[in-house]
């Protein structure tokens, strides 16, 4: 194509492309496996450190009783996100490898994310540091309006609300509340017949799990308190699915039919008599009388789902501690503008978890 | 790190005999095919900074709301499920490895082994979507955790929860349907690698679906702690 | 600098090429075999034609939209009650017990123009003119924002030249550039699909809480914001072409200080474009969420923030309003520079500019906000928006320096020229009021701010692709167009402009609200001023018509065109007029920098169309460029 020779510099092709043996030669490295599965289980370290720092944190505020402040969790999270992200993008992705102008790129693309956010946040968080009403909502939560169900109230009361007039009015929710009242009443009277100190230790629904090791730990295990245990726990299965809103159609059947299996295990394991009791307290569910409803024990009632409900939601097995310390984080975790600034919204919070910290306390 | 072979290096085959992928021609308007590659890998690139930016709208909202209402978000974080979502992030995790080394396979010609890598990534990314719908979605809707007017759960105590729940589905669904996407890509080119038109010489496409399965990944990486480990 | 252009490709490589295509719009079949290639081509001139008659349609359709608007403006509407006779059925006058008429109320409205189109001039009617009124200005910022303004330089005259400034064959992504004209025509469908089901009464910017509620159980927002959403994916297809176009494909010899400055504009432009663009469809996505499900993050009955969706909708906004105008500047450095046959002056200077405008456009989108945000934010953004008229007045300074003692020729390209300089100077300035904290909180959302956006885009962008239009017509087309007819239109499109937009400035000053259908009368100027920019708008759509019979003729009886008549320097004008198919026969060879008047003759050209100034005394002889052959010699 040229008269020129290989060495000199051809105007057409200055970078030497279209030479023979140049043409399609890539300089591109190849990553290899080593590398990558290094990386990998770097990174897989990286999600078990973060998630075990979650839990940490959790432990060390139940335990020792720190509320931590709330940018200790942002920074550490955070922090080792971005260390993963940069080891996807610098060596899966191969940035590392590549012509610099791929990484400036998403250098540029994370600094206009971060003008975008801090600028927004700039004004977001600003409100009312000068004039009142720029300041955050009056309703927490909203009003409402316009959503048609939500009849002008925020919409967690709302939901809230619409619940309670369901569960008091539902005949099924109220049978199946009603039924494991009848069961409680049934444990406890179970109970009580039995001898020995084994009362003393509160059987409340939250621990009913405790009451079960704590009843199979013991050699000698009274069957009124193995019975007990059972009954119990299928009245929490009860209230598990009211508080998670699973279908129970048939809620008198559904514990006769729990605690027939359960009388059965039980003699299948050799309880006998524990055996015979829950049989008995299974004939007693499918036929007896429901005891009497009320109001106050409904609201009760209501306010036990609550607190299973968040119990259970993902605070691993310390339920109480769990809440109450999610308490103490929360309403610390309003510090700096947000917190003062957020009056009607923290009164409102407060009461609702005075609430919830009630129930916690409280033993049935 | 080891370069790859030139063309001159190949076994001298016949003509018809000679792989897909070794007899690519470069589009006309590029001067080689080193450009074209390069050339490509900053346009998508590029494309990938608007996938992020489209997801700054969503880490925005977050980080707002998450400043105005703590309560809000340490509520709806915290039945969250992280068990679900380690899985979910250590899924990911693995598919990004084997995207990367189906990308290694198609470089030093182990075709077989490569497509494996690229179906074990497309399965992994079903995991994922299903774990997240059938585990998380489900029992979440059901229960009446559902974004803003649609929020029906009774036990909700702070009164800005619905906000967290929109932010979460937003936030997740459109990372979903991202990962959804990233399948597709990857089941094309493995439906494409079938014919053998990657290898040493041309593995562009492998490269860029790879690249924009790591950004789905890469944004599971923040979305991940952000809202599943906030305390 | 002095070296002799030589062709440097022999012979035989022009015979292996092959054969000579023909011009990129010579017809290579019947009509089914023309359009089946032009609906599947690659090629980046036909892609940028498409897109330049698709913008100028739905410029035209904006435009009667703007025309309807201000017919509407001309009266104040008005119910007159008059007392006249009741009339019996049979036509006499009903008269009372003492034989006096009885009189009754009549009502009538008047100065209602839209609704008298549809309804009967009622009572009732003046709500359901009011509501077609919103549905129109609606329809108007919506088409001439999303579908004209934003793709309007970049997608059909960047399309267009950009390779063939650069010396490239194509654009980087081919294949990707068709995508994205299909992605802009799908867009478009989606807007016109909600026009024609009755249109949006949000306002172009979909402000929530109303945008999430108005109009409910319809499907019209959401096809409006949809069409938005999808006119982004054009967007940033077209942005990421062009900057990997510009950082691979340039010519050998052309580094980046080489490149003509319309490509560091159109390379700025897509910067911008790839940012920004993607932060609307996130917000567009949210608002449709929003609208279809109430998710509440924008709702305030809900907890959430309205000012939030502020944040993210003019967070892609306002840069874009930088897209808008960065390729009108571009084109400007362009036609200032070869009409007045003279070197830019300060190339570094408005190259770094051009990134300049892009960078600091993502710091100030609040000042579209400031009555919504605290005060501190307040602050930040109007002391940064000060920061962006810094870069911007560099440019203008050099045009400007770029004129003083240049050899101005008064052609179309140059008046055009002149008039945005004179507009985007007034628009850019009372952009300063504007970003003022004290004197905003009474000009916001006044046609004072109309008025402004109109001088910077109106006056800016649109002004300038009317330069551009007839600086590259010869090129595009391979037709000369009359010069005189050009120049009428121009004029009066500038007298129009200015009787239209400039009344609005004392409009908005004296408190005259935005987007109102009508007006009070008493102790104001509102009414002589609404019918004299009322008058300016139809003297505009008189300029635009001579332009189109002007641009019409060209087509159908225009002289052919040379490959340079102006005697430009940038590589677009080595190519033929029109170009071929593959742009330039042969690669072309940079050996002089784009503006080098003094020193370099300027290829393809005839000293009897443009004579040459003489050469500054002491200056070395210009260089000849031989005529590379545009036909192969057989």
């Amino acid at each position: 194509m040229s008269h020129q020779a290989a060495t000199s510099f051809n105007e057409l092709d200055p970078h030497g492309y279209e030479q023979p043996g140049h043409g399609q030669h890539h300089s591109h490295p190849i990553v290899g496996p080593f590398t990558l599965r290094s990386i990998l289980a770097l990174l897989l370290v990286f999600t078990v450190l973060t998630v075990g720092q979650a839990q940490a944190e959790l432990w060390l505020t139940g335990a020792f009783e720190i509320a931590f402040p709330l940018w200790v969790n942002i920074v550490v999270v955070m922090g080792i996100a971005t260390v993963k992200a940069v080891l996807v993008m610098a060596f899966f992705m191969q940035l590392r490898y590549d012509n610099p102008i791929n990484t400036i790129i998403m250098a540029f693309c994370f600094f206009a994310m971060s003008l975008f956010l801090g600028f927004t946040a700039m004004d977001l968080l600003t409100r009312g540091r000068v004039t009142e009403f720029k300041n955050g909502p009056v309703v927490a939560g909203g009003t409402g309006a316009g959503v048609p169900s939500a009849n002008g109230q925020p919409l967690v009361t709302a939901a809230r609300t619409r619940y309670l007039e369901k569960f008091l009015a539902d005949p099924v929710l109220v049978e199946a509340r009603l039924t494991a009242r009848m069961l409680d009443d049934a444990a406890r009277s179970t109970l009580a017949a039995a001898p020995g100190a084994l009362q003393a230790h509160g059987h409340d629904e939250g621990s009913s799990a405790h009451a079960d090791s704590r009843a199979g730990h013991d050699e000698a295990a009274v069957p009124e308190a193995l019975a007990a245990a059972a009954i119990t726990s299928v009245a929490s299965e009860i209230r598990h699915k009211l508080a998670y809103r699973q279908s129970l159609p048939s809620p008198r059947l559904f514990a006769a039919k729990s605690l027939a299996d359960k009388a059965a295990s039980l003699v299948a394991d050799g309880h006998a008599a524990a055996g015979a009791l829950v049989s008995t307290a299974a004939a007693d569910a499918a036929n007896g009388r429901l005891p009497a409803d009320s109001k106050e024990l409904a609201a009760h009632d209501f306010e036990m789902l609550a607190a299973e409900a968040h119990a259970t939601s993902g605070h691993g097995g310390h339920a109480d501690h769990g809440h109450t310390a999610s308490d103490k984080n929360t309403t610390r975790g309003k510090s700096g503008l947000s917190g003062a600034l957020d009056t009607t919204a923290d009164g409102h919070h407060d009461d609702a978890h005075s609430e919830g910290g009630h129930t916690s306390v409280e033993k049935h | 790190m080891t370069t790859l072979p030139t063309s001159q290096s190949l076994p001298d085959l016949h003509e018809k005999k000679k792989p897909l992928w070794s007899r690519y021609v470069h589009g006309h308007h590029w001067r080689s095919q080193t450009e074209e590659f390069d050339g490509l890998k900053l346009g998508f690139w590029l494309f990938l900074t608007t996938e992020v930016l489209l997801f700054a709208g969503i880490f925005c909202a977050y980080c707002l709301f998450r400043a105005m209402y703590p309560g809000a978000w340490a509520e709806g974080s915290g039945s969250l499920n992280w068990q679900w979502g380690a899985l979910n992030t250590i899924v990911l995790l693995l598919s990004s490895y084997t995207m990367a080394a189906a990308i290694y396979c198609f470089q030093t010609d182990q075709q077989k082994r490569g497509r494996m890598n690229l179906l074990i990534t497309i399965i992994s990314g079903a995991a994922f979507v299903a774990i997240k719908l059938v585990f998380e979605y489900y029992p979440k809707w059901t229960m009446g955790k559902r974004p803003g007017s649609l929020f029906d759960y009774p036990f909700a105590t702070d009164p800005h929860v619905p906000l967290w729940w929109s932010v979460y589905y937003c936030g997740t669904a459109l990372h979903a349907l991202h990962v959804i996407i990233g399948m597709i890509l990857i089941a094309r080119v493995y439906v494409k690698s079938l014919k053998g038109q990657y290898g040493p010489t041309y593995y562009t496409g492998v490269e860029v679906a790879g690249l924009y399965w790591h950004l789905v990944d890469l944004i599971w990486i923040f979305l991940f702690p952000l809202l599943y480990l906030i305390h | 600098m002095s070296l002799d252009a030589q062709d440097p490709t022999p012979h035989t490589h022009a015979h292996g090429h092959g054969h000579h295509h023909g011009s990129y719009l010579t017809p290579k079949g019947g009509v089914g075999t023309v359009i089946w290639d032009w609906m599947t081509t690659i090629d980046h001139k036909k892609i940028g034609v498409m897109y330049l008659f698709a913008v100028l349609f739905m410029f035209f359709l904006g435009g009667a939209a703007a025309l309807a608007v201000r017919t509407e403006l001309f009266y104040p509407v008005r119910t007159e009650t008059t007392m006249v006779a009741k009339i019996s059925e049979t036509g006499a006058p009903v008269l009372d017990e003492s034989g006096k008429p009885v009189m009754v109320a009549n009502t009538k409205v008047t100065g209602q123009f839209l609704a008298n189109l549809t309804g009967n001039g009622d009572a009732q009617s003046i709500a359901e003119g009011n509501k077609i009124y919103n549905r129109i200005f609606t329809l108007h910022g919506a088409i001439m924002v999303f579908m004209v303004i934003v793709p309007s330089i970049p997608a059909s005259l960047g399309n267009f030249l950009l390779p063939l400034m650069i010396g490239a064959k194509d654009v980087a992504f081919p294949r990707l550039n068709l995508l994205s004209w299909y992605i802009y025509v799908f867009g478009s469908v989606f807007a016109v699909a909600s026009i024609f089901g009755g249109g949006v009464d949000t306002g172009w910017t979909f402000y929530t809480p109303y945008s999430t509620t108005t109009d409910a159980g319809h499907w019209r927002v959401v096809f409006m914001v949809l069409s938005a959403f999808i006119l982004g994916f054009s967007s940033i297809l077209t942005g990421m072409n062009f900057v990997v176009t510009v950082h691979k494909l340039r010519a050998p010899g052309m580094g980046w200080f080489d490149m003509p400055l319309f490509v560091w504009g159109i390379y700025s432009t897509a910067i911008i474009q790839v940012l920004a663009t993607p932060v609307i469809g996130i917000t567009l996505l949210l608002l449709t969420m929003e609208r279809l499900f109430r998710i509440g993050i924008f709702d305030p009955a809900l907890g959430g923030d309205p000012v939030l969706y502020q944040h993210f909708f003019w967070f892609y906004s306002h840069p874009v309003v930088y897209v808008m105008i960065l390729p009108g500047m571009a084109i400007i450095n362009e036609t200032v520079a070869v009409h007045s046959r003279k070197r830019i002056f300060g190339y570094r200077a408005i190259a770094f500019a051009s990134l300049g405008i892009a960078a600091v456009s993502f710091l100030v989108w609040g000042h579209h906000m400031f009555t919504s945000m605290s005060e501190l934010a307040s602050t930040v953004f109007s002391a940064l928006t000060f920061l962006v008229a810094i870069p911007t007045a560099v440019k203008v300074f050099n045009w400007i320096a770029t004129l003083y003692k240049g050899s101005i020729t008064f052609n179309t390209p140059m008046v055009y020229t002149l008039i945005f300089l004179f507009l985007f100077t007034i628009g850019g300035l009372t952009g300063l009021p504007l970003g003022t904290l004290a004197t905003d909180v009474h000009l916001h959302d006044s046609y004072f701010v109309v008025a402004h956006f109109h001088y910077v885009m109106m006056g800016g962008t649109i002004m300038a692709l009317m330069a551009g239009m007839h600086h590259w017509w010869p090129k595009m087309f391979g037709k000369m167009y009359n010069e005189a007819g050009g120049i009428t239109g121009a004029l009066l499109v500038f007298v129009g402009f200015n009787i239209t937009f400039f009344t609005q400035f004392f409009l908005g000053s004296q408190g005259m609200p935005r987007r109102y259908a009508s007006y009070p009368t008493v102790d104001n100027d509102f009414q002589i001023l609404h019918q004299t920019s009322t008058i300016g708008s139809f003297v505009i759509l008189v300029g635009f018509l001579v332009h189109l019979l002007v641009f019409v003729h060209s087509l159908i009886a225009g002289k052919k065109a040379p490959a340079n008549p102006w005697g430009g320097l940038t590589l677009e004008w080595q190519a033929d007029s029109p170009p071929d198919e593959h742009n330039f026969t042969h690669e072309p060879i940079v050996t002089h920098g784009p503006y080098d008047y003094d020193d370099v003759v300027p290829p393809h050209w005839d000293p009897k169309d443009w004579p040459m100034p003489p050469p500054l005394p002491g200056a070395p002889a210009r260089t000849t460029m031989a005529h590379a052959p545009s036909k192969p010699e057989i």
